[in-house]
């Protein structure tokens, strides 16, 4: 990856671009940029048979030399390239709109879903998308049809972050609407109870699904660099406080050190890919440590 | 608030700083209002953290408050110029503090250094010492007494302020020092008495002193009362306003064996000089004034080693009768004043010398008489020789002394007037003789009331010739006496004289067996200053009052020994003459006095009244200014004091021993009394008393200064703070005092404060630093 191509992929560089299209196909590029060899490489299409033209059919595939003998529309149909499925679940709770740099939460999780799912869709992947806060906002269907990032992206970028978090009953209904097996990306900071979050995500991992968890965390949300007296006002109804946080600093850390281990842990014991992202991270080295721990795989 | 401001130089600081004390509070509680909001979604681990450390938190932030109020307090102290001596900050005792000055104005404070004296020295300092202290208005309260005369503060109790300096400095300018000898020991016994008495106020006594040795080393009185003022909890600073010892020639005694003397006759005095200095002195020399005129000769004073003392006698021959002054001036050193002395005598034309000789003939107290006026124009006396019976008809106290040969008793009241006229300074010389009444001798005059005798005595004892066999011989017997060392017996006790053996005593009365003949064992006051060879004692000496008393066992004439006839006669000669020098009844026309307590006179009522006229010492050249030279005083009655012996027994009828209830120790008599507070000087002071007549009679009082004031070598003071526990007290020169008043403990505390605050602001910037977080990149809020 050359530095200026770097430099463009970080985060503040990424928000300036509004548009979410753009901002997913930037980290695409540079994703793929940085590759050796192009994820195009060796792919190819197999026959599965015709199927006659109905209207809005996409005409590409209208198979013009058997109209040539038949006179008649047929549509080629090939078998299905893609042997995933992805399921994009954002959180889109009131918590990820929490950011103390360039991009929210909800913004990284966003521009890493259409990411996601630009290169899925490349790679003729099915990908979805649900965003969610206490119910399921906004769900696409999973889908690896061309236009199916149009679909994708318009889903995500008509979201805001907002609204209290239920993510039992969000992991529950996106279960139920996966009918084969897929793998699940959850993009969220986990602000929500741990029992309800472990037990939808192993709900998932019963199913057959895999599970990568995404969890998106600001840096001020980690390293607590505040001083003076300051009033926090907790997202998601968390309370008020009026405090000097560099006395408290301490112990903040020490709670979040003991959340973030909680976290690793259960998800090393439920076999859930785990990745604690900051927003400040590059997001193709995100997209693309992500992608490499599936590759080992 | 008034009370804190005795605290500050700059009082005027102290309340805006105090209110400012409470800008760190106010700006904990500003910035607990102001604050900035921030939507965070992590709130569950700041609550967490928040419910952990909430007690933490609060503690150190109210230290942290607690530290930036103390910063700003120590700041406006500083400012404020706080003045706390911690040894002297008695909060619970009250709000001010008193402090007691003790100014030494003994004489030895007229050491000159320069052109100024220590004593000018002890005014600038203690000068010095108010205007500081006067800079705390109504802070201070104090009193200063001279160490002389404690009973009459110079300043007593006022608040010290600027006006009461402005007042005082002239008056201090006016202050002289005294010529008088003082122990502190009453200074500070007064000072603790005030300071006692005024519970309300911190104790501080300040004595400003010369500190010299003799005055403060190895004298456990001094430490006692200085020890004394730890039960009042006052703390003490003796100032030493002199910074070295100089080299001193002090003039410590004039004296003279009489100061009556007979015109024409020399006379003379004794000079006693010490060198008190760490150096060899060589040709001093001294001055004799008569009446205030210079004689021509010199005093010359051999070379004197440091600590020497030496002493010169001198003679004077009177041209005239009258009352005379004597001065004698050395050269002059640090301390001029105790370079002179005074001495006044009186001259007579002649002495007279009572002889009483109850024998016949009378040829002992011709011999005597001989002895003594042989030729009156070269001895000076006059000699009267008459019988007992006169004794009751004479005023013994015209007599210089008085001879009793020969008497065998006297009738109670001679008894009585003798002791009397001994008792009153006079001296009398008993030769008894063979018809001496041994029993009254031995018991009458023993009696403790009269006690005009001192041994029993038995029977006439004679001297028994022995031949080479040792068998008794009729060849005539005598033995030779021996003589102690005594005044009387200087022509015996010269070695080489050949006058003892001369002597020969043939016959002696004998004291009686039960007498023991060792005086320290006897320790009755009886010294025995003659015994023959064969052991037996036969002269003694005892005192009675102010009197003496010579006797001797042997008789005056030639019946008893040979002693008035040739080949002794030369050493009886001598030996009478000094008999009378030695009993020389003081003249009550003259008196020696030092200076050391105020002059006072006392008198029965019926011989003066109560006028009293003084003539003051003029000044000489170079004396400071008299004020006055003559006062006229009112005597008062003294308080009658009680009997010290059995009352008067009035009935004597009954009185066997009429001596017994006549003493004089058992007859009260009104007295008058006065007290000449102005002589406090050097010099010859006259005073004129009037008896009931209008007569008036003079007496001359030569007042010189007391020697114990030479000794200028300063004290070591660590070793007088061994003396006792002292840790009260600190010595200190006269710079460091100077600052006491205030800039220098000022300057301590300023230094204290300055360490402090370092201290806190460290303390508080650890602790800020702790309680806030400091990242490596710039702090986001």
């Amino acid at each position: 990856m050359t530095q200026d191509l770097e430099r463009f992929l970080r985060p503040e560089e990424i928000a300036r671009i509004s548009r979410l299209e753009l901002r997913a196909r930037r980290v695409v590029e540079g994703f793929v940029s940085g590759l050796h060899r192009s994820p195009y490489f060796g792919q190819s299409l197999e026959f599965l048979q015709h199927r006659e033209y109905v209207a809005g059919d996409d005409l590409r595939r209208i198979d013009w030399k058997l109209w040539s003998r038949s006179d008649r529309y047929y549509l080629k149909q090939f078998e299905e390239d893609t042997n995933v499925r992805i399921m994009l679940v954002v959180d889109g709770s009131e918590s990820m709109q929490f950011k103390s740099g360039a991009m929210s939460k909800f913004d990284y999780a966003q521009t890493m879903a259409a990411a996601f799912g630009m290169l899925a869709l490349k790679q003729h992947d099915s990908v979805g998308v649900s965003v969610f806060d206490s119910v399921i906002r906004s769900q696409i269907p999973a889908s690896s049809r061309n236009n199916h990032l149009q679909a994708i992206l318009s889903g995500l970028e008509t979201q805001t972050a907002g609204g209290k978090t239920d993510i039992l009953g969000v992991l529950r209904r996106v279960n139920e609407s996966l009918t084969r097996r897929s793998i699940v990306i959850l993009m969220s900071d986990l602000f929500c109870p741990r029992e309800d979050l472990f037990k939808g995500l192993t709900m998932l991992r019963q199913r057959g699904h895999e599970v990568i968890a995404m969890h998106i965390m600001d840096d001020e949300e980690l390293e607590f660099r505040y001083s003076g007296t300051l009033r926090f006002e907790g997202l998601e109804d968390g309370g008020k406080l009026t405090c000097d946080p560099a006395a408290l600093r301490v112990g903040y850390m020490q709670a979040l050190d003991k959340f973030l281990d909680a976290i690793r842990r259960r998800c090393a014991g439920s076999a859930i890919d785990y990745k604690l992202i900051r927003t400040s991270d590059n997001l193709d080295a995100s997209l693309a440590h992500v992608l490499m721990q599936r590759r080992k795989k | 608030m008034s009370w804190l401001i005795q605290f500050f130089l700059n009082p005027a600081f102290v309340l805006p700083g105090a209110a400012l004390v409470s800008v760190p509070i106010l700006i904990h509680i500003l910035s607990r209002l102001r604050y900035k909001r921030v939507r965070f979604a992590a709130m569950e681990f700041l609550l967490e953290s928040e419910e952990l450390n909430r007690r933490r938190i609060i503690l150190e932030q109210l230290l942290l408050l607690l530290l930036r109020i103390l910063a700003v307090l120590l700041i406006v102290l500083l400012i404020a110029r706080l003045v706390l001596d911690p040894s002297r900050l008695l909060m619970l005792r009250g709000a001010s503090m008193h402090h007691v000055v003790l100014l030494d104005d003994s004489l030895s404070m007229r050491d000159r250094e320069g052109d100024a004296t220590v004593f000018r020295e002890a005014l600038t300092t203690l000068e010095n010492m108010l205007a500081e202290g006067s800079r705390q208005p109504g802070a201070s309260r104090v009193t200063i007494l001279s160490i002389t005369d404690p009973r009459r503060p110079i300043v007593s109790d006022r608040t010290l302020d600027g006006a009461l300096v402005q007042e005082l400095l002239p008056r201090l300018r006016n202050l002289t020092c005294s010529w008088r000898a003082a122990s502190p020991v009453d200074a500070i016994n007064a000072a603790k008495d005030i300071l006692a008495a005024d519970g309300s106020a911190s104790p501080q006594v300040h004595i400003l002193t010369d500190l010299r040795a003799s005055d403060w080393n190895n004298r456990p009185e001094v430490a006692a009362a200085l020890e004394s003022l730890k039960t009042i909890k006052a703390s003490v600073d003796l100032v030493k306003v002199v910074k070295d010892a100089r080299p001193n020639i002090g003039l410590q005694q004039l004296s003279a064996e009489t100061l009556a003397v007979a015109q024409g006759v020399p006379w003379r005095m004794t000079l006693t000089i010490r060198n008190h200095g760490a150096t060899k002195i060589s040709g001093l020399r001294g001055s004799v004034f008569v009446d205030g005129n210079s004689l021509p000769g010199k005093v010359l004073v051999p070379d004197l080693e440091p600590a020497a003392e030496l002493q010169i006698s001198h003679d004077l021959t009177f041209d005239s009768e009258g009352r005379h002054q004597v001065e004698v001036r050395l050269d002059e050193d640090a301390l001029r004043e105790d370079n002179r002395r005074f001495l006044a005598v009186e001259v007579t034309e002649r002495r007279t010398v009572l002889i009483v000789d109850d024998e016949g003939q009378q040829e002992d107290a011709s011999f005597v008489a001989a002895a003594l006026s042989a030729d009156p124009a070269l001895t000076g006396l006059t000699t009267e020789v008459r019988t007992s019976q006169s004794l009751t008809s004479s005023n013994l106290n015209g007599y210089d002394c008085i001879y009793l040969l020969n008497i065998r008793d006297l009738p109670a009241d001679a008894s009585v007037l003798l002791a009397e006229y001994v008792r009153a300074g006079g001296g009398i010389a008993w030769f008894p003789g063979d018809q001496a009444n041994t029993r009254w001798y031995s018991e009458t005059l023993r009696e403790s009331s009269l006690n005009l005798f001192p041994v029993p005595v038995g029977t006439l004892h004679e001297a028994v010739a022995e031949d080479a066999t040792g068998t008794a011989s009729d060849q005539k017997a005598f033995v030779n006496p021996v003589f102690e060392p005594h005044p009387i017996f200087v022509v015996y006790n010269t070695p080489d004289s050949p006058f003892p053996d001369t002597v020969q005593v043939a016959r002696w009365l004998q004291v009686t067996d039960d007498f023991k003949p060792d005086d320290a064992e006897r320790n009755d006051g009886v010294r025995t200053l003659i015994r023959l060879k064969n052991r037996q004692p036969v002269g003694f000496e005892h005192s009675l009052g102010k009197g003496r008393i010579l006797t001797f066992l042997t008789g005056a004439g030639r019946r008893w020994s040979n002693w008035p006839v040739s080949p002794a006669a030369p050493g009886y000669v001598v030996m009478h003459l000094l008999i009378h020098q030695y009993l020389q009844k003081q003249t009550d026309s003259v008196e020696l006095r030092e200076l050391t307590e105020p002059v006072s006179l006392e008198w029965p009522v019926g011989r003066f009244n109560e006028n009293v006229e003084v003539f003051l010492p003029e000044a000489a050249g170079d004396d400071e200014p008299i004020a006055e030279t003559f006062v006229r005083l009112q005597a008062s009655i003294l308080p009658a004091e009680k009997p010290v012996a059995p009352a008067v027994n009035a009935d004597k009828s009954k009185t066997e021993e009429p001596a017994s209830n006549t003493s004089p120790k058992t007859v009260q008599e009104d007295k008058l009394g006065v007290t000449i507070a102005q002589a406090d000087r050097p010099g010859i002071y006259k005073v004129r008393r009037f008896d009931s007549e209008g007569t008036g009679t003079d007496l001359a009082i030569a007042l010189n200064v007391s020697s114990s004031e030479s000794a200028l070598a300063v004290a070591d003071a660590e070793q007088l703070m061994q003396q006792a526990d002292l840790g009260h007290v600190r010595v200190l020169d006269a710079d460091a005092a100077q600052a006491l008043g205030g800039s220098e403990a000022g300057r301590e505390i300023r230094w204290v404060l300055i360490g402090l605050l370092i201290a806190v602001l460290i303390f508080e910037q650890l602790l800020a630093l702790r309680l806030s977080y400091h990242p490596d990149v710039p702090v986001r809020s």
